[in-house]
């Protein structure tokens, strides 16, 4: 056989072309970002988090809005029969329109409750009570969100003779 | 690379790449697989091509040669090559089960990788040495000579088929 009847054979080999779905694919693959990238933009996001949680819990007064001229230190106590007593409660509060607002507590004693109740802290600083305050503020006119208020102050007042009730006594401020 | 110049290099390229990979490994969704691949790199972060060293074509002849080879070799470590009906078949029986085109494809597949590779850049790609010895990563006498040897095992293997082709004249 000769070169040239050679290559005459090896052209009868004809190939299918490249299926459509190949450039659809690439073409998703330009457009849809790499997965890579995607872990990426996750754990950075992840990392933002942990960092703000964190500095939340340094500094709980960061993410109000208000301004809070003094913060209050305060610690519960609770006392045996005997008379000895122990700190059940830690907390950290500033006075808003004579509304006391909880930044953080803490359970001295009780690790994980402590660790629960500076999630909801963190939530409730960070979330809860930005979207509470913007909500008010587009849809109740000034008249309401002072009748609001005064319920609040109420309500607080309520949840102070039902702390006193129960045994806990409140001494501070601290600082 | 800017998304213009991808799509300009995929239309320029996806086909010849389609056919080295089909021919390579035999297998539509597979050679799909590797020319996605392939494109694909180019859009990672971090992605080896350079322009200024290396041509595109090298550069991506060079990436689905490696993608079908390591296709290939999973293959054979997962036994689905199969070598037994290979070697059972020859020429003679082929003609009379198959279409020139398709025995003139066992064929080809049925020449070691070094070879194979060599002789689809050179005789369907129509590469010079110099670049198919670019994209192998071997020296171009040595290109020379799998080329030599491959083109030497195809005509012992395609011999009874020069009748044929003498009667078609």
């Amino acid at each position: 056989m000769t070169d040239t009847e050679l290559d005459e054979l090896l052209d009868r080999w004809v190939v299918p072309v490249a299926p459509l779905s190949l450039r659809a694919n690439v073409r998703a693959g330009l457009i849809t970002p790499r997965p890579r990238r995607r872990r990426l933009a996750i754990w950075a996001l992840a990392g933002v988090a942990a960092a703000l949680l964190i500095a939340v819990q340094a500094f709980p007064q960061m993410l109000t809005t208000a301004r809070i001229p003094y913060l209050v230190e305060s610690e519960f106590f609770a006392y045996a029969e005997d008379g000895s007593a122990s700190v059940q409660l830690r907390t950290t509060s500033y006075d808003r329109d004579g509304r006391e607002v909880f930044l953080s507590k803490s359970f001295p004693a009780e690790s994980l409750r402590t660790m629960a109740a500076r999630v909801l802290d963190f939530g409730n600083t960070a979330f809860l009570r930005p979207i509470q305050e913007l909500t008010l503020l587009l849809v109740a006119s000034p008249e309401q969100i002072q009748k609001v208020k005064e319920l609040a102050r109420l309500a607080d007042c309520r949840v102070e003779t039902a702390r006193a009730a129960g045994g806990l006594s409140e001494i501070g401020p601290l600082c | 690379m800017d998304r213009a110049a991808f799509l300009q290099t995929f239309e320029e390229y996806h086909q010849p790449l389609f056919r080295f990979a089909y021919r390579l490994t035999g297998s539509v969704a597979d050679a799909e697989d590797v020319v996605q691949e392939c494109f694909l790199e180019l859009l990672r972060p971090g992605c080896a091509y350079d322009p200024e060293r290396t041509a595109a074509r090298t550069y991506l002849f060079g990436v689905v040669r490696n993608q079908s080879l390591k296709l290939l070799a999973k293959r054979d470590i997962g036994g689905e090559h199969d070598a037994e009906a290979d070697e059972k078949s020859s020429p003679e029986h082929e003609l009379l089960t198959a279409e020139c085109g398709d025995v003139v494809a066992r064929a080809v597949l049925r020449l070691p990788e070094t070879q194979r590779e060599v002789l689809l850049l050179a005789h369907y790609e129509q590469m010079a040495l110099a670049e198919i010895a670019g994209i192998v990563g071997i020296e171009i006498t040595a290109v020379k000579s799998r080329l030599q040897r491959a083109r030497s095992a195809l005509k012992g293997m395609l011999a009874a088929y020069a009748p044929e082709l003498e009667g078609r004249k």
